[in-house]
């Protein structure tokens, strides 16, 4: 008898840790009843103290319970990843909305392909947009890179990990107090010109314009204009970045000037 | 900016150094030189020189840069400001002769200023740079004080 019951308990512990796994999952709830039948039995058959089991069934209760969220959390990983997959496999490319506050922000894995999807979206050039995460991730293994400066309000955010070709993608309300920037200006086609090191910078500059000093400016032309500059460095230089913002909310100047100073005057290079 | 065949066909002499300047600052393609080029520069080049330049203008921008560079030889400091002046006063010329509304050639004049590198003597002919309010200035100001920039450095890189 003895050895009988050694072979039930051997064999109920195997059968548990053998299914240990499976038994996290919610799906077999079926089968947790069983092994707590069985570990009952064993606990009669051992002559377990009752206070015993039942701690250890209270910790097998609470397992399950952490194990069933965890799941739920991997059930909505799959359904967004699946979600994702669909995404990429339409060819057509769709302007995302972008998430409101309180939204649960949604993140995309972005391999090589999406960054031409994510480039065109953001009407970047892909070389400039893969310029500008290189540059990025070699500074930095995990970095915020976005903003949307050339085109609609700024909507966009890429934070890098890992390789040159997978980013972590978030879409979020970045609010930059300009409408777009105005393509015809030299704020717009210079900001393109990675040979330019005055005027090619990240967008993620221009989010932090809300903490730039605001002037308002009267133009030769009698046009009020509102002028940011803001203390910064860019490629180990210190100077200001400054934006001049027409009142329609086009951007029409944007540029790094090494050395310069917040003083209310556009341009000041000396 | 577009390219300035106004500037090509009227103001400027397409020379080996310009040239050379044109292509550093990306006014113009190695196609663009060879198509606007000064004949008299072409014809006092060996065969094998302009076979090079037709070769390496297919190659690259930088290989047609390295050959014009042979052909120019070193370029002092002095030569390259002269160079890079005549090109922003080609830019201003093609902007003045332009048939664009005076609002439009002034928010060309600052592209141009952006594109040089903001010149200090240019800031009273940029429409946004901020005046006092005691100034008695308008769009039509600005542009007669264009116009007669643009007329004085004429008249300097005439003289030089």
């Amino acid at each position: 008898m003895t050895v009988r019951i050694a072979d039930v308990a051997v064999e109920a512990l195997r059968t548990f840790v053998n299914k240990a796994g499976v038994f996290l999952n919610p799906k077999y709830a079926e089968l947790k009843e069983e092994l707590i039948k069985i570990i009952e039995l064993i606990k009669e058959w051992l002559g377990i103290e009752k206070e015993g089991a039942a701690k250890g069934l209270k910790a097998v209760d609470k397992t399950f319970e952490e194990s069933k969220e965890l799941t739920e959390l991997e059930a909505k990983a799959d359904e967004s990843m699946v979600k994702d997959a669909e995404k990429d496999a339409n060819d057509e490319i769709r302007k995302e909305e972008p998430a409101s506050e309180g939204k649960e922000k949604e993140k995309v894995l972005i391999e090589a392909k999406v960054i031409t999807k994510v480039a065109q979206e953001i009407n970047l050039p892909r070389s400039t947009l893969m310029t500008e995460l290189n540059l990025l991730h070699a500074k930095h293994p995990s970095v915020t890179f976005g903003s949307k400066p050339w085109g609609e309000p700024g909507i966009y955010e890429i934070r890098m990990f890992g390789s040159d070709f997978s980013v972590d993608r978030e879409f979020k309300e970045i609010h930059v107090p300009y409408k777009r920037i105005d393509p015809k200006s030299s704020a717009g086609w210079k900001s393109l010109n990675v040979e330019d090191s005055k005027h090619f910078f990240s967008g993620i500059v221009d989010n932090y314009m809300q903490q730039a000093t605001k002037f308002t400016i009267t133009g030769a032309d009698k046009v009020n204009r509102f002028l940011y500059q803001l203390k910064g460095s860019l490629r180990g230089t210190d100077g200001i970045f400054e934006w001049i913002v027409e009142v329609n909310g086009d951007v029409t100047h944007r540029v790094f000037i090494p050395g310069g100073k917040v003083t209310g005057i556009p341009n000041k290079w000396k | 900016m577009e390219i300035m065949k106004t500037s090509l066909q009227n103001n400027i002499r397409l020379t080996w150094q310009m040239a050379y300047v044109a292509l550093i600052k990306n006014f113009l393609s190695a196609e663009d030189v060879l198509n606007y080029i000064e004949p008299s520069e072409l014809s006092g080049l060996d065969a094998d020189t302009i076979s090079s330049l037709y070769s390496t203008a297919e190659e690259s921008k930088e290989a047609f840069l390295k050959t014009v560079k042979k052909i120019i030889g070193d370029i002092s400091e002095e030569d390259m400001r002269k160079c890079i002046e005549k090109w922003s006063l080609a830019y201003l010329k093609d902007i003045y002769l332009s048939d664009q509304s005076i609002r439009e050639k002034l928010h060309q004049i600052a592209n141009v200023w952006a594109m040089f590198d903001y010149p200090e003597d240019w800031k009273n002919i940029i429409y946004y740079m901020p005046v006092t309010g005691n100034e008695m200035t308008s769009e039509l100001t600005l542009y007669r004080d264009f116009e007669e920039f643009v007329n004085r450095q004429d008249e300097i890189m005439t003289r030089e």
